[in-house]
C-alpha cells in the first residue's frame, strides 16, 4: 500500500496540475456552498477568479514578453458586451457566441501585436491604452449601449435568458464555467511557459537583438503573446457578464487596466499561484476582509498602502513572501535545533 | 465669411481647452523626464489642491438643497488667497511624495513606478472624503461674465485662465532654458546617475519637479473645475488621459513637443465634431481622434517632434 502511494499517487500529487485540478475543484465546493458563505466572501472570490483569468493572460505578456500593455480593458469589454449583443441581439446559442467573441478578440489582439512591435517601453502603455479607448468608444456608438451600459439579458427589449444546451443558467452556473476555465487556463499558461515558447519569449523580454539573432521570429511570437493575453482577457469578460449579468464600460478603463497590471505584479508577473494572490489582493481583499471592520473610506486608503508598500519592498511578488518565510522557518529550526543539541 | 468664423471659433475653443491641458502635461512630462514614469497620479494631485481650494472658500460645501454654495465670492481676494492655499497643498503632496516613495524606489522598474502611481490614486481618492467630508463640493469661477470675440462668445473665466496659464509656461521655460534649476533638470533628464556624478543634487531637482507638477495639476484643476461647474475625485480622469496621448504625440524627449501635441489634440477635439456634424457621424469624434494620434505614431514612434534616441546592444 506504501509503495503504491509513493510510486503512483505521491508523484501525481506532487505535479502541479494536480493544483490547479484543485482550484477547480475548489471552486465547485464554493458554487455549492452558496447559500453557507456571506455573500460578500462569495463575491469576493467569484470575482477574484474571473478577473484572475485575465490576469494570467496578461501575465504572459508582461512578465515573459516584458510588454506593459494597457489594454486589457479593451478585450473584457469584447468579451462581456460581445457576448450580450450576439446572444441577445443575433440570438446565437450560446457555445457559438463564445466562439464569435473569441474570434473578435483574437483579431483585436493581432492589431495590439503589430503596434507592440513598431513602439515600446512606456510609450506602448499609453498607445494600447488609446487603442482600449477606441474599442470602448465603438462599444458606445453601437446604439443600444448608447449609455456605456447593458441592461442584462432579461431587462428591456427582446428578453433572451441564457440557455446552454436546453438549461437555463442561473448567475451562479457561472462558477462552474469558471471552475473548467479557470483550470484549462492554468494548465495551457503553464504548459506555455515551461516550453520553448516560453524561453523564446523571456529571451525576447531580455533583449529583442539577440533573440533575433539566435533565430527567434519576433513577429510570431509577440503575435501569440498578445493573441493569448487577449483571449484569456475576452474569457473574463464573457465570465464577468455570465455571473454578474450586466457590464459597464466604466469598469473597463484605465482603472481597470492598471488594476490588472498591479494584480500582476503585486502577485509575481511570473508565478502562476503569486497572480492568484495579487489578484485576490487586488480584487477580493477589500470586499472580503476590509469591509468587515467598518472602516469605510480608511479601507480604500489601506488598500492603497499596501499596494504601494508591497511593490516597494517586494519586487518580485508576494510569492517571494513565501520563499522567505520558508526560508525564515528553516534557520528558525537550526538555531533551536543548535541550541539543543550544540553545534556539533 | 462664415468660415472664418468657424475657424476662429475652432481656435479659440482649442486655445481654451490647450490651457488647462497644457499645464496638465507638462506636469506629466516633468515627473516622466525626472522620475521616468507615466505619473497616473497627476490628475489627483490636482483635485487634491482644487478640494482644498474649495474647502478654503468655503468650509461647508454645497447645500444640498438648493445646490448652491454657502459663500458669495466679493473680493478677488477671497479667491486668490485660497487658490494660492490650495496649490501649496498640492505642491507639498507633491513634495512628500517623492521624498518618502520614490526616492526609495528609484532604481526598480518601470511597471513598478507606474503600479506606485496607481496606488497613490487610490490613497488620494480614499482620502479626499475623510478630509473634506461627504459634502459636495464645487469651484469658483474667476468672472460670470461673458465677451464676445469675432463673434464667439467666451467666457471671462476661460480667458483669465488662458492669461495665467500662458504666462506660466512661458515662465517655466524660461527657468528651464535660464536658471540653475533648469539646467539641473535638463541634466537629470538626459542621464540621473550621470548627473549625480557631476555634482547635481538630483534628489532636489526630482523633488522640486514632483512639486511643481504637483502645483501645475491643481490650477489646472480648480480652473477646470470651475470652468466645467463641477467636481468630483474623478473629474481630471480624461483631461490626464488626454494629457498623455499629447505627450506620447509630440513626443516625450523634448520640452516643448507634448505642448505641441496638446495643442494638436485640442485642435482636433474642437475640429473633428464640426466636420463630422455635417455628415450626421458627430459621436465618432473621439474614436476619429484617438486613431488618428496612434496613426502618427505609428508613423513617428518617437513622437512628431521627438528626436530618436540610440541604444546601445
Amino acid at each position: 500500500m506504501k509503495i503504491l502511494f509513493n510510486e503512483h499517487v505521491k508523484p501525481f500529487l506532487k505535479k502541479p496540475h494536480f493544483g490547479f485540478i484543485v482550484v477547480g475543484i475548489i471552486l465547485v465546493i464554493i458554487r455549492s456552498l452558496v447559500n453557507v458563505l456571506p455573500p460578500d466572501l462569495y463575491g469576493a472570490i467569484v470575482t477574484t477568479t474571473y478577473y484572475y483569468i485575465a490576469g494570467l493572460g496578461f501575465a504572459l505578456l508582461l512578465g515573459y514578453g516584458g510588454l506593459a500593455s494597457l489594454g486589457t480593458g479593451a478585450f473584457v469589454g469584447i468579451g462581456a458586451f460581445g457576448l450580450h449583443y450576439i446572444y441577445r441581439f443575433m440570438e446565437m446559442p450560446l457555445l457559438i457566441t463564445i466562439i464569435a467573441v473569441i474570434a473578435v478578440s483574437i483579431v483585436i489582439s493581432i492589431v495590439f501585436g503589430f503596434v507592440s512591435l513598431r513602439i515600446s517601453g512606456m510609450y506602448l502603455a499609453i498607445v494600447t491604452m488609446g487603442l482600449s479607448q477606441i474599442v470602448i468608444e465603438i462599444i458606445k456608438n453601437i446604439p443600444n449601449y448608447a449609455s456605456g451600459t447593458t441592461g442584462g439579458f432579461l431587462s428591456g427589449g427582446p428578453r433572451r435568458p441564457l440557455v446552454f444546451m436546453g438549461m437555463e443558467l442561473a448567475a451562479d452556473s457561472a462558477v462552474i464555467f469558471m471552475a473548467v476555465f479557470a483550470v484549462l487556463g492554468m494548465m495551457v499558461v503553464y504548459n506555455m511557459i515551461t516550453s520553448p515558447t516560453g524561453r523564446a519569449l523571456l529571451s525576447i523580454k531580455n533583449s529583442e537583438t539577440a533573440a533575433q539573432t539566435m533565430g527567434i521570429n519576433l513577429l510570431k511570437y509577440r503575435l501569440l503573446a498578445f493573441v493569448i493575453s487577449g483571449v484569456y482577457g475576452t474569457l473574463a469578460g464573457v465570465l464577468s457578464i455570465m455571473f454578474v449579468r450586466n457590464a459597464s464600460v466604466s469598469q473597463i478603463g484605465l482603472t481597470f487596466a492598471l488594476n490588472i497590471l498591479a494584480a500582476v505584479v503585486i502577485g509575481g508577473t511570473k508565478s502562476i499561484w503569486g497572480i492568484l494572490l495579487g489578484t485576490f489582493v487586488i480584487f477580493g481583499l477589500d470586499l472580503a476582509v476590509f469591509q468587515r471592520f467598518q472602516l469605510g473610506n480608511y479601507s480604500i486608503i489601506i488598500n492603497g498602502i499596501l499596494i504601494i508598500l508591497v511593490v516597494m519592498f517586494y519586487p518580485g511578488g508576494l510569492i517571494q513572501l513565501f520563499g522567505d518565510m520558508k526560508k525564515y522557518v528553516k534557520k528558525l529550526r537550526l538555531k533551536i535545533r543548535e541550541r539543543i543539541y550544540g553545534t556539533e | 465669411m462664415n468660415i472664418t468664423t468657424d475657424i476662429i471659433s475652432v481656435l479659440l475653443n482649442a486655445l481654451i481647452s490647450f490651457s488647462y491641458l497644457s499645464l496638465a502635461t507638462f506636469g506629466i512630462v516633468l515627473i516622466f523626464k525626472t522620475s521616468s514614469t507615466t505619473n497616473f497620479a497627476q490628475g489627483m494631485l490636482g483635485i487634491l489642491g482644487a478640494y482644498a481650494t474649495s474647502y478654503f472658500i468655503d468650509p461647508t460645501g454645497v447645500n444640498d438643497l438648493t445646490g448652491l454654495p454657502s459663500v458669495l465670492i466679493t473680493s478677488p481676494w477671497q479667491l486668490i488667497l485660497p487658490m494660492l492655499g490650495g496649490i501649496t497643498i498640492s505642491f507639498v503632496a507633491g513634495l512628500l511624495i517623492d521624498v518618502v516613495i520614490f526616492r526609495n524606489a528609484k532604481f526598480t522598474n518601470a511597471a513598478t513606478k507606474q503600479i506606485i502611481t496607481m496606488g497613490l490614486v487610490i490613497v488620494i481618492s480614499g482620502l479626499i472624503p475623510v478630509v473634506f467630508g461627504p459634502t459636495t463640493r464645487m469651484s469658483f469661477v474667476f468672472s460670470d461674465q461673458t465677451i464676445f470675440l469675432f463673434g464667439v462668445a467666451l467666457p471671462m473665466h476661460q480667458l483669465i485662465t488662458l492669461g495665467i496659464s500662458a504666462f506660466l509656461i512661458l515662465f517655466i521655460f524660461a527657468m528651464l532654458k535660464y536658471t540653475k534649476w533648469g539646467l539641473g533638470v535638463r541634466s537629470v533628464a538626459s542621464n540621473e546617475r550621470v548627473a549625480g556624478l557631476m555634482g547635481i543634487n538630483t534628489n532636489k531637482i526630482n523633488s522640486l519637479s514632483w512639486a511643481i507638477a504637483g502645483a501645475l495639476g491643481a490650477l489646472s484643476a480648480i480652473t477646470y473645475t470651475a470652468g466645467i461647474g463641477s467636481m468630483s475625485s474623478l473629474s481630471m480622469i480624461d483631461m490626464q488621459v488626454n494629457a498623455f496621448y499629447a505627450s506620447i504625440l509630440g513626443g516625450f524627449s523634448t520640452f516643448f513637443g507634448p505642448l505641441a501635441g496638446a495643442f494638436l489634440l485640442t485642435t482636433g477635439q474642437s475640429l473633428f465634431p464640426k466636420i463630422l456634424v455635417s455628415y450626421n457621424l458627430a459621436q465618432w469624434s473621439n474614436t476619429v481622434l484617438y486613431f488618428a494620434i496612434i496613426v502618427a505614431v505609428l508613423i513617428k514612434p518617437v513622437g512628431l517632434f521627438g528626436k530618436k534616441v540610440i541604444k546601445k546592444v
